[in-house]
């Protein structure tokens, strides 16, 4: 884990689209994390489901990486993720995007 | 070179839920999930073994159980993760924070998803949802002893309301 990383800055990945979710997760829901990658529950609204929270991982460790070297800390190919489930049209059963910003607390 | 064909890639070349409607889980589903008969018709074989596990082991299985992962080692972890914590989910996958009490670090709770892909298919089969086989879990940071030190969770079911743990291989449902 990098060190004397910043404490006043928040991953927060807000839900953009939701559609057949079975965790009930809706849009403009949040999910918000500390730089150095853990899930702040208290901070969050949205059903803690491990199925986006994994699929946000690599990139709060991209984030962490951009902190660590002193850029910008979004990058800007990674804004959008969407969970692991592949939604009803392509064999799985829902799906939920979310999109990653980085907010000064 | 063979001239036999390849089976499809996409689904099995014998599916035996393929004229299965989930009649008696339809109207249940369909309010929960905001499904139309249109959506019914789309549903992959795929997810129609997910669905199914409530024939199984019970319609409220997805209730009546829950996932355990436990800190089995912490060394190595700068995260403040400690030997004995643990992280509670539902068997939706939904992280249960009432219950839990580790740090929600998603460097080591990213790898359990894992047990939920095999949890759905194991239920449809009648089986214990969590495998038998795939049951340990690590920080997928390496860091620089070179994986020797590292949080390490144990994964385990066990019943959500009086906590037992359950081991038994093939499960009755609850009626």
């Amino acid at each position: 884990m990098a060190e004397n990383l910043p404490k006043n800055l928040e991953i927060v990945a807000t839900v953009t689209h939701s559609r057949h979710c079975a965790n009930f997760i809706s849009e403009n829901e949040t999910f918000v994390f500390d730089v150095n990658g853990c899930l702040l529950p208290e901070k969050s609204s949205a059903n803690l489901c491990l199925g986006i929270l994994a699929r946000i991982q690599p990139a709060l460790l991209n984030i962490q990486d951009r902190i660590n070297e002193g850029i910008e800390p979004l990058p800007s190919s990674l804004k959008f993720l969407d969970c692991f489930d592949t939604g009803l049209d392509f064999g799985g059963m829902g799906k939920v995007t979310v999109e990653l910003s980085v907010e000064r607390t | 070179m063979s001239e036999k064909k390849p089976n499809s890639a996409v689904h099995y070349e014998k599916d035996y839920l393929s004229g299965d409607e989930l009649l008696e889980l339809k109207q249940t589903l369909g309010k929960a999930l905001n499904l139309s008969d249109d959506d019914f018709k789309k549903l992959s074989p795929e997810v129609k073994n997910l669905l199914s596990g409530r024939r199984r082991l019970g319609v409220n299985w997805l209730d009546d159980y829950e996932v355990v992962a436990e800190v089995i080692e912490d060394k190595g972890c700068n995260c403040g993760i400690k030997k004995g914590q643990i992280a509670v989910f539902d068997m939706r996958h939904r992280l249960k924070v009432e219950k839990s009490d580790m740090k929600c670090c998603m460097n080591i709770l990213s790898p359990v998803l894992a047990i939920f892909y095999m949890s759905f298919d194991r239920a449809s089969e009648g089986l214990n949802p969590v495998s038998r086989v795939w049951n340990h879990f690590d920080c997928l940071v390496t860091n620089d002893s070179l994986a020797k030190e590292k949080a390490r969770v144990k994964v385990y079911l066990r019943d959500a309301k009086s906590h037992k743990i359950i081991t038994q291989p093939v499960l009755d449902p609850i009626e």
